[in-house]
């Protein structure tokens, strides 16, 4: 037995497949999309669970009504025949009994024809293939012309809007004049189209449902019969939830690319974290290490009742390795260093630095380390054959193969700032303008200056408004007169003078 | 046969098995004979790029081994790591920092060389007292020892300087046995930055950055900016192989922002 939904549009309104998806899965999990406001399911068996087919189709309606969806309903014992009746008919619910489906069929308007064979023998484009990606098949017209699916669709529609006139012309108006034509001479007229055409009319078309492949939602649960507490048994837990998951990921040949926990806690609240993996993974035991460290830094509030697991899937990463280059660590290595790492030391703590385009000092940002980026004509093996023939050669300071000075020459032995994140308030002694003694915490002590240089003037965002935030020192606008002193005490520092706020500051020492 | 000729003999024969027994042990690091006979220098050695340090290590820094940076104040200490840091990702390596007191500064590294996406920053935190601050000790050793174990980088640096002595003596001694044998045999270089020795591997070697008198160059006069020029510098390498040090080479280390300079002018 098979039902059709047909969603009822008002003017303007656009069709949710997604929906009337949702509804129909509920019901059966074989589903076919015939249009975007049309699906066919398979229904056999049902009656068995309300008791009869009036039953199934009044439970459908009702579903849909509470949805928010308006639709018409017709089962019958073939899908052509449910089909046509949905869209021929304007009752809410029809269901055509077994062995009535032709007199069912008879009183309906050939024109409802059109609607049900214009896509021809592979139907509605978007009946094809996935129904996720429905709306991908569905004709579009792009900047570039129209699509094959489009051309597809227009044509077939074309040749029913032909059969429909050559019929019209013929003199028939309804489906029964169709299904009385002798089927011999309607095929030396109108070919197999026609013949199919009178097949449908009669309700005989015996196309199978081709049903829409699911969604697969990899998720696990698991309840618990009492709350646990604590990142160890929680361990325990999380294994059992995984392992399933990695088998299915695995069947899938698919990789959890985000993954999502969420903890029903004793206090009836979710504690939900998610974890985007910077590589696709599927390894349980790397999973379960990512998700204890995450809930290592940010552990539920409370005990858990009940686990949930979601997996969202990406494509396996097909990796080639060099037999040159040493192994490096996997994606799944990395990410758990990282993740250990950043357990360790808090949120932020780790990555790679980079300067960011700003004039303040010190200005910088640290980023997701991503280490898979090589460098550009570089690769390991290369630069170490290039310096074992350097030393062979008696040569220093080599030279990069361009002419430029390659990294190493061109920066030589480079003075680095080591510098303080929160700037040393310092007393500082000035003579004819120039700073004489500095005094300050932090090992720097009080020293007399024994050489310095400077002011070098710099200032930044006094263009913004001062609002609140910009009170507070190291934000918003600045203004510096800055200093490098040498101390008789030993050391080279740089220091400041704020101009806006007054007072004197050591940002960092030259080693 | 005489018994002083028989015992030569005899040790004559014994010495090279002795000494294969412990290479086959791992404990053949301690042997005063070449290490790197039987390996590549280049893939026994990491060069830090600087001529001077790399002359008085004897190539560079020993991959497998612990070695330290130690240097009073602007002593050339982090330049020096910083060089190493760029030579090391110059060649494609990927190189750690564990910057126990926050001082790195990412525009000074990308001023040294350093290709700064190869380089995975470790920030402890500055401050905190006296609790605090050897919690964050506790930390930085903690992650030394996954970057290390992770054999991933070449080379690996824990940066000490600044950290006050009592807070250094507090480290279990054990930790520096236990460091080395972590990447015994590995390609990773690990370096620790202080102001005074701390430890190092039986291989590894000590890099003594000193400072002179008037060891601070500048250049412009009475009449116009003066400028920060650079750092002369006396470098120093101590190890098995020369336990005393080797000898001092001079070594001048540039300021940034006078790197285009002459360096007469001082």
């Amino acid at each position: 037995m098979f039902a059709c939904v047909h969603v009822l549009l008002s003017s303007g309104e656009r069709p949710s497949l997604d929906r009337l998806m949702r509804l129909a899965r509920d019901f059966s999990p074989r589903v076919e999309v015939v249009d975007e406001a049309t699906v066919a399911l398979d229904v056999d068996g049902l009656e068995h669970m309300w008791g009869n087919l009036h039953a199934v189709g009044a439970a459908l309606r009702q579903a849909a009504i509470e949805r928010g969806i308006r639709c018409r309903v017709a089962i019958a014992a073939r899908r052509i025949v449910a089909l046509l009746t949905v869209h021929g008919r304007d009752a809410a619910l029809t269901v055509v009994e077994s062995g009535r489906e032709a007199a069912s069929l008879a009183s309906l308007p050939l024109t409802v024809l059109e609607r049900v064979v214009e896509g021809g023998s592979g139907g509605h484009p978007a009946s094809c293939g996935h129904w996720g990606n429905a709306w991908g098949t569905i004709p579009v017209r792009t900047r570039f012309g129209r699509s094959s699916a489009d051309r597809r669709f227009r044509e077939a529609r074309r040749s029913a809007g032909r059969m429909l006139q050559i019929m019209r012309r013929w003199g028939l108006e309804t489906l029964d004049d169709l299904a009385a034509l002798p089927r011999d001479e309607l095929l030396a007229r109108l070919g197999a189209e026609g013949e199919r055409w009178q097949r449908c009319a009669r309700g005989a078309e015996s196309r199978p449902l081709v049903p829409a492949s699911e969604e697969p939602v990899f998720e696990e649960s698991l309840e618990l019969d009492w709350p646990i507490e604590g990142l160890e048994p929680l361990s325990f837990v999380l294994g059992r939830v995984l392992d399933p998951l990695g088998v299915r990921l695995a069947r899938a040949d698919a990789a959890a690319a985000v993954l999502s926990v969420r903890l029903w806690l004793v206090t009836r609240v979710w504690h939900v974290r998610t974890l985007q993996l910077p590589a696709p993974i599927r390894d349980p035991r790397v999973l379960r290490t990512l998700l204890l460290l995450d809930l290592e830094s940010h552990p539920p509030p409370a005990g858990v009742d009940r686990v949930t697991v979601t997996a969202t899937p990406a494509p396996t990463r097909v990796v080639q390795f060099s037999l040159l280059e040493p192994a490096g660590l996997s994606a799944e290595q990395m990410t758990t260093l990282l993740a250990r790492l950043t357990a360790l030391m808090g949120e932020r703590r780790c990555g790679a630095p980079a300067l960011i385009d700003s004039h303040r000092p010190g200005a910088f940002d640290v980023r997701p380390f991503d280490p898979d980026r090589p460098l550009a004509g570089r690769p390991e093996a290369e630069g170490r054959r290039r310096e074992r023939g350097e030393r062979e050669r008696g040569e220093r300071r080599p030279e990069a193969g361009d002419g430029r000075p390659s990294p190493i020459a061109r920066a030589g032995a480079v003075a680095v700032l080591r510098r303080f994140r929160i700037p040393l308030a310092a007393r500082v002694a000035v003579d004819d303008g120039r700073p004489v003694r500095v005094s300050a915490g932090s090992g720097v002590g009080s020293c007399a200056v024994e050489a310095c240089a400077g002011p070098w003037r710099t200032s930044g965002h006094w263009w913004e408004a001062l609002s609140a935030v910009d009170r507070q020192a190291s934000a918003g606008r600045w203004s510096h007169d800055d200093w490098d002193v040498a101390l008789r005490g030993g050391g080279v520092y740089r220091i400041y003078r704020d101009r806006m706020r007054g007072g004197w500051f050591v940002t960092g020492m030259m080693d | 046969m005489p018994d002083g000729e028989e015992n030569t003999k005899m040790t004559a024969l014994t010495k090279p098995a002795l000494e294969d027994l412990l290479r086959a042990e791992k404990l053949g690091n301690t042997l005063f004979s070449d290490v790197y006979d039987h390996k590549g220098l280049e893939f026994t050695m990491a060069p830090t790029g600087i001529v001077a340090i790399d002359d008085a290590l004897g190539g560079g820094l020993p991959r497998g081994h612990l070695s330290e940076i130690v240097g009073g104040r602007s002593t050339g200490r982090a330049s020096a790591l910083c060089a190493a840091f760029a030579a090391a990702t110059a060649r494609g390596d990927l190189v750690a920092l564990v910057d126990t007191l926050d001082t790195f500064d990412p525009e000074s590294g990308a001023a040294a060389g350093i290709d700064l996406s190869r380089l995975l920053w470790i920030r402890g935190r500055a401050g905190g007292g006296g609790d605090g601050m050897q919690r964050t000790v506790d930390r930085a050793l903690k992650a030394l020892g996954l970057l290390l174990q992770a054999d991933a980088f070449g080379v690996v640096a824990l940066d000490l300087a600044n950290v006050p002595d009592r807070l250094l003596r507090r480290i279990p001694f054990t930790t520096w046995f236990r460091l080395p044998r972590v990447i015994e045999g590995r390609p990773t270089a690990c370096v620790l930055v202080a102001d005074r020795p701390i430890a190092r591997s039986a291989g590894g070697m000590t890099v003594v950055l000193e400072a002179g008198r008037s060891a601070v160059r500048w250049v412009g006069g009475a009449n116009q900016s003066v400028l920060l020029r650079g750092f002369d510098l006396s470098v120093r390498a101590i190890g098995a192989r020369q336990p005393y040090g080797g000898r001092r080479r001079g070594l001048f280390v540039t300021a940034a922002e006078a790197a285009g300079l002459p360096v007469s002018s001082s």
